[in-house]
């Protein structure tokens, strides 16, 4: 499939803060396929939710903001949109599944009034009671017990779990879903529940052909989920294949690394867990060549003089200099 | 909510009673005996005293003479003034009106006033919009209300003379016009000083909200930025703000006493000053129980929004 739903090129996003500028996303580029899934992967602090920020542009004015790059949705440039453009694309065509949803719900205002507004702002046709029986509808999919009941509760009534699956639903309840971006949805819940979600979400995918770009660091969600992944390091993308050639054949070390510290049932219990050593790179304090140069262990000479470009070897993209000549 | 609002009333009736005791106690400890203040005659003599001592029940234990006391006072007898010799219910219940109408429109004006300006500068903190506003809200709170009023009477009184002096309606008539003429100066002096504090809680709890994870939710619905902040953003701010509100309700009342006295107007602090230069107990404790009671009141409306505005309270109390 040749048609890319969101195509990200080139994007920086900085953050000044009292120490100076930081660079959070440091010029990535990468594009989803309508219809498919891509994951992106990497350590906390590595870029991946200020990516998914950035699409929707909602990094926070006062500190943060988009120093360049296009991001393409659908042909059109979403940075170039004006205030109004924007807003009518978010929660509408692009929505988005926050990570904490302890605080993402707003405390005073009951649970049914949040996700009906979600409905109403992008259906004006709606009427309350049509757009109340919808959230029901919605409420149930996503697996919360009593729907009509819940609709009148506010968040701190609700579990963890449960305001999870509302904000979910909240997602779910735009009109047409062409892409759904997904900031670790899953990680407050339990396993059960994550099944859960994550087949309502595959629903979605196959029904609605929705594009999923979903963050993660949970490589078992990636292997669930994935058509695509992405990999991420220190604000910039270091692998990109599709998953089970990344599963099978990971060519960054970094890759290589993350996969080997997936503990498994057949490791015996007195056998160590692999870590990858180190620490990831202070944003404003980055290594001159290659950033993970630092914790690599096969690095060189040229890896600490010159950042890497992307090679692009056996149907994989990586930034790594271990495969300038393999390309040739 | 009905549950909430029935016991938050509730409670108020025995801290009414608490009142009722402390102004009575203090009145009891204050120095000078009403009947120095009624029996005047030079030529009286000790029999005399003791005899109208006796008429007057004070002879009687404290216990009795309280529960005497608030007998009368929940059936609206106050006594009679020293000074005026005239039913202190009568003259506290004529001069309430005047001090709850200024207090109420004055605090009226710093809400509408302070919110929406304490709104936009946390919407763009430390922009020159935020100095302005943060400073010259600094200025009314730290100026002495009596300054205030004689600089707006200076101005708008004598040299401008769009507006009266002082009093509460022009002689001869009792049209509302008139009333709110005499309303503008006293209220703007006390809203003045009072549009400081809310300003700078709206503009601090809005800060906070603004770095709220619902309020990114909100944007990511495809919310117009106008709603985001007013109906996520706002009703969550008012929470601290009202918690301002209610502490400042007694300083209300203590800050109408002052503009009282600048502008003449016939309220309770006017009628509270005088009565004290007069050592007339009966007026003051009077006086004094019905702004207690005011302010018991206050707090209970308060309470009551606080429920409105979080659920969370609503249940938990």
């Amino acid at each position: 499939m040749e048609d890319k739903v969101l195509e990200v090129k080139n994007l920086t996003t900085v953050f000044s803060g009292k120490t100076g500028t930081v660079t959070a996303v440091d010029g990535i580029s990468f594009s989803i396929d309508r219809g498919s899934c891509l994951c992106i992967v990497g350590e906390s602090g590595c870029g991946k939710s200020v990516t998914a920020l950035s699409i929707l542009r909602l990094i926070p004015r006062n500190s943060g903001e988009i120093a360049g790059g296009e991001i393409l949705f659908d042909g059109k440039n979403l940075l170039k949109m004006s205030p109004d453009e924007i807003r009518k694309i978010r929660g509408n065509r692009i929505s988005m599944i926050f990570q904490d949803s302890m605080t993402g719900l707003n405390p005073v205002m009951t649970v049914g009034k949040q996700v009906v507004e979600a409905i109403r702002i992008h259906d004006k046709d709606i009427t309350k009671e049509e757009a109340a029986e919808k959230a029901v509808k919605i409420l149930s999919d996503v697996g919360i017990p009593s729907p009509e009941l819940r609709m009148k509760e506010y968040p701190h009534q609700l579990s963890g779990g449960m305001r999870q699956r509302v904000m979910i639903a909240m997602a779910l309840s735009a009109g047409h879903n062409e892409l759904l971006i997904a900031d670790e949805p899953t990680t407050a819940l339990d396993v059960t529940i994550q099944a859960q979600i994550l087949s309502l979400m595959r629903k979605l995918k196959e029904e609605k052909g929705s594009s999923i770009m979903m963050i993660t660091h949970d490589m078992g969600v990636v292997a669930e989920m994935a058509d695509y992944v992405l990999v991420m390091y220190a604000g910039k993308e270091m692998e990109y294949a599709d998953v089970s050639s990344l599963f099978s054949n990971p060519l960054h070390p970094y890759t290589d690394g993350l996969l080997k510290s997936i503990p498994r049932l057949s490791q015996s219990s007195d056998e160590e867990l692999y870590t990858i050593h180190g620490n990831v790179p202070d944003l404003s304090h980055m290594p001159a060549g290659c950033r993970f140069s630092t914790r690599c262990p096969y690095a060189k000479g040229k890896c600490f003089e010159t950042e890497p470009p992307f090679f692009s070897v056996e149907g994989h993209h990586v930034r790594c200099w271990k495969y300038e000549e393999a390309e040739k | 909510m009905g549950r909430y609002a029935l016991k938050r009333i509730l409670i108020a009736i025995p801290t009414f009673f608490g009142i009722t005791i402390l102004v009575f106690i203090i009145s009891c400890l204050a120095p000078g005996s009403p009947l120095e203040m009624i029996l005047t005659d030079p030529m009286a003599t000790q029999a005399d005293l003791e005899a109208l001592e006796q008429q007057m029940g004070l002879d009687d234990p404290i216990v009795v003479q309280y529960f005497r006391w608030l007998g009368n006072l929940l059936q609206g007898n106050m006594g009679y003034s020293y000074r005026t010799k005239l039913p202190v219910a009568e003259m506290v219940l004529e001069r309430l009106w005047p001090t709850l109408l200024l207090t109420i429109v004055s605090t009226l004006i710093a809400i509408v006033i302070a919110v929406p300006l304490g709104i936009m500068s946390a919407y763009k903190p430390y922009s020159a919009w935020d100095y302005i506003s943060s400073g010259l809200s600094f200025i009314g709170a730290s100026t002495p209300t009596f300054f205030t009023g004689l600089i707006l009477i200076y101005i708008f009184a004598v040299k401008a003379g769009v507006l009266p002096m002082g009093g509460m309606y022009d002689s001869g008539t009792r049209s509302v016009l008139s009333l709110m003429r005499h309303l503008v100066l006293p209220s703007a002096v006390l809203a003045i000083f009072n549009i400081g504090s809310i300003l700078r809680q709206t503009r601090g709890s809005m800060l906070e909200v603004f770095q709220e994870d619902f309020m990114r939710t909100a944007r990511a619905k495809g919310l117009r930025e106008r709603s985001v902040v007013i109906i996520h953003g706002l009703r969550n701010a008012l929470i601290p703000v009202v918690t301002v509100l209610s502490t400042m309700i007694p300083f209300l009342f203590g800050g109408a006493v002052v503009a009282e006295q600048v502008f003449g107007w016939p309220g309770l602090g006017n009628l509270m000053v005088q009565s004290i230069n007069a050592r007339d107990y009966p007026a003051i404790m009077g006086i004094t129980v019905v702004i207690a009671a005011a302010v018991l009141v206050g707090n209970v409306i308060v309470d009551l929004v606080y429920g409105l505005l979080d659920p969370k309270i609503r249940e938990s109390r």
